[in-house]
């Protein structure tokens, strides 16, 4: 992937479309269920993601391959959410409350009975209702499965900051919900 | 299994919600490489103003025209496929090895709309600062106010009391903030905060990005964007 992606940026350093189109075709789907987790609203979340790629594509350049390219995205998403919080705190809560009752009720996925899928939606939900740190390292870390150093950079933390929150948010999340 | 572990399971296992059908058409449309080289042109016109080599004295003033750009995306969700530079002005400091120090400061107000004109970016900064006189300018973070216009475009600046001066009061005014800021640079006394998404390369030489945060002694904190070559990369 990540060889395909470098030559992929080459092409479009070069101004090929075509190449660009690739880019987004590996990366655009899971960009968007990053930030409609985040937001809980589809409207919102896609003009999220085309605001990400925008900032990609006219940061491109900028672009060193420090991290993977997955990394720098998921950055740019982070940075561009954040933006957006700042200006929209009041609705975001009780979103994305909602989006977790009516994706866990639809979804059959690996969460095989109702008791399951009832106490996945209240975890979903706690991690939510934690502070952002601590919630965006669980979304970076384990529903978008960034490795810790990747949550790291995109995070702009040290790696030990990762880990601690995700200590604390397994601690937090005991006291909340009992299995 | 222990609490921990089916806590962590649960977790992989979250819902992915899927992209909605027509969302990658809407974001290939978007797709423009020709964007990424013409905002490298900008940036080359600032360093080299008159062509040629590009001085590295000219770094500092370099990133203003980029900050400019980007702040409508940043603030506004749309592409700018058009602005203007309404104001601009340089301040230049010879340096004891015989270089330059400059800075420049532009203001440009953009649009994704492409019948904006020059008259309507000036009417946006009008009206915004009157928004800001009377209280309805927001800021939204640190330094960054922020309104949204009667015709529904965002406006942002980190200056707003400048937009009620003329120019020649403007000149006045920066070139006094930029006498104090160079001493403040040359003596090692700002912020640096990097930002490797803005990072760039001229001419086979890498640049990292960074934002300079200076303290004047009226206490207010001024951000000048700025650039150091790259020695070794990580």
């Amino acid at each position: 992937m990540d060889n395909q992606t470098k030559s992929l940026r080459r092409r479009i350093k070069k101004a090929d479309k075509n190449a660009a189109s690739e880019l987004l075709k590996i990366y655009y789907a899971d960009i968007y269920s990053y930030l409609s987790r985040l937001c809980g609203s589809r409207p919102d979340a896609e003009d999220l993601t085309q605001q990400t790629f925008l900032k990609a594509w006219s940061s491109l350049d900028g672009f060193k391959g420090r991290s993977k390219f997955s990394t720098w995205l998921h950055r740019i998403a982070h940075n561009t959410y954040i933006d957006w919080q700042r200006r929209n705190t009041n609705s975001i809560q009780s979103n994305t409350d909602q989006w977790w009752q009516e994706c866990t009720d639809k979804s059959p996925g690996p969460l095989a009975n109702v008791a399951e899928r009832q106490l996945a939606q209240r975890l979903y939900q706690a991690v939510d209702q934690l502070d952002d740190d601590k919630k965006h390292a669980v979304h970076l870390h384990y529903y978008q499965g960034l490795s810790i150093r990747e949550t790291a950079k995109v995070l702009d933390v040290a790696t030990s900051t990762v880990k601690y929150r995700l200590r604390e948010v397994f601690k937090i999340l005991k006291t909340k919900i009992s299995v | 299994m222990n609490t921990e572990k089916k806590f962590e399971q649960f977790l992989r296992a979250a819902p992915k919600p899927a992209a909605p059908d027509g969302l990658l058409n809407r974001l290939q449309e978007d797709v423009a490489p020709v964007e990424i080289k013409r905002r490298v042109t900008v940036i080359r016109r600032w360093f080299a103003p008159a062509g040629g080599s590009i001085s590295p004295w000219r770094v500092a003033a370099a990133a203003a025209i980029a900050i400019a750009v980007l702040l409508p995306l940043s603030y506004g969700a749309a592409k700018v496929i058009k602005y203007f530079t309404v104001f601009e002005a340089e301040f230049v400091y010879p340096q004891d090895d015989g270089g330059v120090a400059g800075y420049k400061v532009g203001a440009a107000i953009g649009s994704n709309n492409p019948d904006f004109t020059e008259e309507d970016a000036r009417k946006d900064q009008q009206e915004f600062y009157e928004l800001y006189k009377q209280g309805k300018a927001e800021e939204i973070e640190p330094g960054f106010w922020f309104a949204t216009l009667s015709n529904g475009r965002g406006f942002g600046t980190r200056d707003p009391e400048m937009l009620g001066l003329s120019d020649a009061e403007r000149i006045e005014l920066l070139k006094k903030q930029f006498d104090e800021i160079e001493e403040l640079r040359k003596a090692g006394k700002f912020e640096k905060i990097y930002k490797p998404e803005h990072d760039f390369e001229i001419d086979g030489v890498k640049y990292r990005y960074y934002e300079a945060r200076y303290t004047l002694s009226d206490g207010t904190v001024k951000t000048v964007g700025s650039s150091e070559p790259v020695k070794d990369e990580d």
